[in-house]
């Protein structure tokens, strides 16, 4: 239901080109001689291969699996006829961007319509065939079989028929409880090629005559290069040239709205990856940086100031001052600012030839890369080929085009295919961090239930880094708990800043989750009520709670995760001394969530020892890779809880490698028991929802374990 | 010219023999499944055998593999069918995959020392980062691989 989203949200994530689904335009570039194109994402080979595209980039979340079996499935071809295969971008399809748990929850109903559209197809052109009347016939695997008489025809024999059919508008979809492939555990298309070395990543391309570079950026994103010495670089064998690059000279560090450029600076080119390397290691550039220095500590003491300024109301609901301070409780929660760390460090490769730009590259976000490219290059974007590569992880990240722009303008310089390559270092460095916030909560309790909640956040916004549109409120008047209590202020005041903001895995979601499921059970605390029992009485027992004329929340889902993950993981059940469980639960990135945490704490040392989770997120595609999917957003959330901060000084980003901006190992983590509610609802997306409950659910445990309140993350006891 | 054995085969390198064998596997020998992750030796997707044991290549100097055997994910077995690969695809552990071949060759290395890893075993042993978190699925894994090495030895 798309009211569920915010219009911030909604916006921000599909404001990309949106020409309509366009069904059987033939495609000359695309269709080889033996296959016909049914559909942009459906391609039959005469030999009987079935080729679907997977529509959206894959870094890991599991879509270039999820989506080609949702039109599988409608099509009615065995899974294992399919090979699936990568799209470009392709102007022709509406949400070519995987971000904000939406590939899944955005594209089931047209991914089942690409499927239906096709299979239509092919019965109309063996009705034609036959001379038999539609209704006479159906689909049975991959084959148009006459019922009367039981002749067959292969979706082979029928392709070149088929495809040059009139789409219909409104293709007859199965029966969602007919189902035989969604629903099914399916391996990750590319599992072979991963296991044995195979698989190609963006870093693994090699083109023929392609320079390698590695760009020495100012250590200030808004800096520019004033001089450079090429003295000691150019000793160093393989190195070729250089480049100054400055975004001054190509947009700005804001190319588009809600894109950043390249951070400017000065490019090595090089025979090899290493000898790039030792060139910008080599190299001496005098670096002309801003004025504004920010530290990260010092914004901090600035949120917490703001904390007490006048903000701007985002939802207001009778009265949320209150008098009774005994049952309340006045708590200010620290968020740190959160870097990526996907594993697959930032690169492209690119070869502009002429007013035409060929780019292969690790981005979440195709029609943002085209129009980035054309921008740049000052080129049209039906000239612009994005070749959308499988990611080493994302998260976030390669959700803009800052990684691109520069291989483009280098390609066209030294006219041949180039591949920059980032070091871990510059990648730490360089990144568009999830935004730190001070947020407080005043609220209170009566009988039981919480009578005022005023929620106020202060942080710098992504939306003003970002030069984006809408609001800056990192908190949105959906947001719960609005709507469940009577008297509620959400408020924000942004204090602007000169720090890389961008999308993080749940993004601002991940910081609100932890201050509402840390203060809820602070009340719960305050009231002397168990915390599960508070939550029910807080969530009610209405099945609907109209939180937005266009958004009515469904409470009797999060009511039933809360129950079932108490009862999943033993609550009430006793705990020797130093254990302690904790609840979270959130409706956020549309799936209804709840977690228990288990914790031990001994001399001051946490050990995380199991984390139950149960999740609403209507139907599963791929119970495989869905289960895969929480388990690694709740292993990000605690190594985020444990660890994660990004520290800025005298405008430069501290942390560099994995040895100060730690993640999770082996040793770090619990048992993760992971429960699907069954449901045949829509879809909704699995990436962001199961990690923002993590952090709270530990630290409402390590209260019960210890009566130590913790408030800032990462944790620190 | 530093000389070594790749996978089984002769290798030559004529460039500077400081050069990290990382970047001599993935630039010079064309094979790729050797992965860039840090540079630093922590993350561990550069894994690969020297000699059989485990050894991060971006921290380690071409010349230092001077006559030995350096074995990468292409050359951990024929078809993919080493006991570690077969249980990565049984237990479908991977998520982006791009860690993928840097924990099988750790793992493997790990094997033929601790042929039956326990929980304790693996959480001192293992340093490998996955940064998607298929953690759990890790751990299942190396139990299947120690299972199904045990077997394949029983039938030898």
């Amino acid at each position: 239901m798309m009211s569920e989203l915010s219009r911030r949200e909604f916006v921000q994530l599909c404001a990309i080109t949106s020409m309509g689904l366009v069904i059987g335009i033939p495609s000359p570039g695309r269709a080889g001689a033996t296959e016909k194109e049914l559909h942009p994402l459906i391609k039959i080979g005469a030999d009987g291969q079935i080729i679907i595209y997977a529509q959206n980039p894959d870094m890991g979340q599991g879509v270039k699996t999820a989506l080609p079996m949702i039109v599988a499935e409608e099509l009615d071809v065995d899974w294992a006829s399919v090979k699936v295969e990568q799209a470009d971008w392709d102007a022709r399809l509406e949400n070519q961007f995987s971000g904000g748990s939406l590939s899944v929850r955005l594209n089931y109903n047209a991914m089942r319509q690409a499927g239906a559209s096709a299979r239509a197809m092919l019965l109309a052109a063996a009705a034609d065939r036959l001379k038999r009347p539609i209704g006479e016939l159906e689909t049975q695997h991959g084959y148009v079989v006459d019922r009367s008489s039981g002749s067959r025809l292969s979706y082979a024999e029928l392709a070149e028929a088929a495809g040059a059919l009139p789409v219909p508008e409104a293709p007859e979809l199965k029966d969602v409880k007919k189902f035989s492939l969604v629903g099914t555990s399916i391996a990750d298309v590319d599992l072979e090629p991963i296991t044995s070395g195979q698989q190609q990543y963006s870093l693994d391309l090699k083109l023929p005559d392609m320079l390698y570079a590695v760009v020495k950026r100012c250590p200030h994103g808004d800096g520019q290069p004033e001089s450079f010495d090429t003295t000691n670089a150019r000793t160093i064998p393989g190195v070729v040239d250089f480049h100054v690059l400055k975004n001054t000279d190509h947009g700005g560090r804001i190319i588009l709205p809600n894109c950043p450029n390249f951070v400017s600076g000065v490019a090595v080119l090089a025979t090899s990856t290493w000898a790039a390397m030792q060139g910008a290691e080599a190299l001496n550039v005098e670096w002309q940086m801003p004025k504004s220095r920010e530290d990260s500590d010092e914004l901090m003491h600035r949120f917490e100031q703001a904390l007490d300024t006048e903000a701007e109301i985002v939802r207001s609901d009778g009265d949320a001052a209150f008098d009774d301070q005994e049952n309340g409780i006045d708590v200010t929660y620290r968020l740190p600012f959160l870097a990526h760390m996907q594993m697959e460090p930032m690169n492209c490769t690119a070869h502009v030839r002429g007013d035409r730009a060929e780019v292969w590259a690790p981005t979440q976000n195709p029609p943002m890369a085209a129009e980035a490219v054309a921008k740049v290059l000052e080129i049209p974007q039906e000239n612009v080929t994005i070749h959308v590569m499988r990611s080493g992880g994302g998260f976030g990240r390669r959700y803009y085009a800052d990684f691109i722009t520069d291989t483009v303008l280098l390609s066209r310089q030294f006219g041949r295919p180039v591949k920059i390559v980032w070091s871990r270092e510059e990648d730490v460095r360089h990144g568009y961090f999830r935004s730190s916030s001070a947020q407080r909560v005043r609220a209170a309790a009566r009988e039981g239930k919480i009578s005022h909640w005023h929620q106020k956040v202060a942080s710098h916004p992504r939306e003003i880094y970002l030069e984006r549109d809408g609001s800056p409120a990192e908190i949105g008047n959906y947001e719960f708990p609005a709507g469940f209590i009577p008297n509620l202020l959400f408020d924000y005041v942004a204090v602007p800043a000169r720090i890389p903001l961008g999308q993080w895995r749940g993004t601002a979601n991940s910081s609100n989750v932890f201050v509402v499921s840390g203060a809820i059970d602070e009340l719960a605390h305050t009231a002397g009520i168990d915390p599960v029992s508070f939550w029910l009485g807080l969530v009610g027992d209405e099945q609907f709670v109209q939180v937005r004329e266009d958004f009515n929340f469904d409470a009797s889902r999060l009511k039933n995760v809360i129950e079932v993950v108490a009862e999943k993981a033993h609550w009430g059940t006793p705990l020797p001394d130093g254990k302690g469980r904790g609840i979270s639960a959130s409706y956020n990135q549309g799936i209804w969530v709840a977690e228990v945490a288990e914790v031990t704490v001994r001399d001051g040392l946490l050990k995380v020892d199991k984390i139950t989770c149960v999740i609403d997120c209507g139907l599963v595609i791929n119970p495989q890779g869905a289960v895969n999917q929480v388990e690694g957003g709740i292993v990000d959330g605690l190594a985020a809880a444990l660890y994660g901060k990004i520290t800025v000084k005298d405008g430069i980003v501290q942390e560099s490698n994995f040895h100060d901006y730690r993640f999770a190992l082996m040793r770090d983590i619990p048992i993760i028991d992971v429960h699907f509610v069954d449901s045949s609802d829509s879809p909704r997306g699995l990436g962001e929802g199961p990690l923002a409950p993590v952090a709270p659910a530990i630290t409402n445990a390590i209260f019960a374990a210890t009566g130590i309140r913790v408030r800032e993350l990462p944790i620190q006891l | 010219m530093i000389r070594f054995t790749l996978n089984g085969n002769n290798y030559e390198f004529s460039g500077a023999d400081n050069t990290p064998l990382l970047w001599v596997l993935r630039d010079s020998a064309g094979l790729t499944g050797t992965k860039y992750g840090c540079g630093t030796g922590q993350c561990h997707a550069c894994t690969v055998h020297i000699d059989g044991r485990a050894r991060r290549a971006c921290v380690t100097p071409v010349k230092s593999a001077t006559g030995r055997t350096v074995t990468t994910i292409e050359g951990l077995s024929r078809d993919a069918s080493h006991p570690v690969q077969q249980a990565w695809r049984e237990t479908n552990v991977a998520q982006c995959g791009y860690c993928q071949s840097g924990q099988i060759m750790s793992v493997a290395a790990m094997l033929e020392r601790l042929p039956s890893p326990s929980d304790e075993d693996i959480d001192r042993e293992h340093r490998n980062i996955c940064r998607c978190g298929t953690y759990p699925r890790i751990r299942k894994a190396i139990h299947r691989a120690a299972e199904l090495s045990r077997k394949g030895s029983d039938d030898e």
